[in-house]
């Protein structure tokens, strides 16, 4: 199965990152209110961004989407297979989200973009469990992910930023997706 | 109860703030009780309220009690 390169639903259009997309996305992530929640928060040069792209590009166990919603790019999500195998044929995949506008930063309009990725894994990848790393100071995004499901599976993780602080793992699978996304899903009305 | 009143009644209940604390100024994201998530209850407790259903666009745009008094006043309700 060929991952997608342009996903649509719930108002929002998730198109693969392009190449004239990457100073934008390089900006984005250098910005100090985005940075500050990444668990590297170190300088990305336009060389690393370039090198970074190519390592992603034919990479298929991973995909990096800009967020657009009203034909705007207003931030990026991710999906990574955990074990490395292609995103198709992975059972875990670990998710990242930043909404880089700020009048749609913190906002409902969120969860567009989150429903519509988590979706396109569990009911089109098949996937079986997502998995989403945040920083123990990010009290939005756990609580932004414990209202899509996710169960905290470990807050001493081996993993740390580079502050060398612990970082929260967290967990999805289908049953608690399909049960917490209901309440959502109704007042997403496009 | 003025229909002010009414309106910041069901934003302090779904906030779960004091009814003083509601005035038009008060905006979304600026509290910690009014974030995302009680963004959803909010509107559905407006929704209830008022019986009427919101546009998406207009959920995403509600971003303060004045702009939550604009935007109810297209769905007939006015302050």
């Amino acid at each position: 199965m060929t991952i997608l390169a342009l996903i649509e639903g719930n108002g929002v259009t998730l198109k693969a990152i392009e190449r004239t997309d990457l100073e934008r996305v390089r900006l984005w992530r250098n910005d100090p209110d985005i940075s500050r929640f990444m668990i590297s928060q170190a300088l990305i040069s336009e060389k690393q961004q370039l090198n970074w792209f190519e390592a992603i590009t034919n990479d298929k166990s991973q995909q990096h989407y800009i967020i657009e919603f009203k034909s705007e790019p207003i931030g990026v999500i991710n999906m990574k297979s955990v074990s490395g195998a292609s995103l198709s044929k992975c059972s875990q995949i670990e998710m990242g989200m930043y909404i880089h506008d700020v009048r749609y930063r913190g906002n409902f309009l969120a969860f567009c973009p989150a429903l519509t990725l988590n979706d396109y894994c569990f009911y089109q990848l098949n996937c079986e469990k997502l998995l989403a790393r945040v920083l123990p100071g990010n009290e939005a995004a756990i609580r932004f992910n414990t209202t899509l499901g996710y169960e905290v599976s470990s807050n001493k993780t081996d993993d740390s930023d580079a502050q060398g602080q612990g970082l929260i793992k967290m967990s999805l699978n289908k049953e608690n997706y399909q049960t917490h996304i209901e309440n959502i899903r109704k007042l997403i009305r496009y | 109860m003025t229909k002010e009143v009414s309106l910041f009644s069901v934003f302090a209940t779904a906030l779960g703030i004091p009814l003083t604390e509601i005035n038009d100024q008060l905006t979304y994201n600026t509290i910690k009780k009014w974030d995302s998530i009680s963004h959803m209850g909010l509107i559905v407790a407006l929704e209830k309220h008022y019986n009427i259903m919101l546009d998406t666009d207009d959920i995403i745009d509600m971003s303060s009690v004045l702009k939550a008094k604009e935007i109810l006043a297209k769905y007939d309700v006015v302050f």
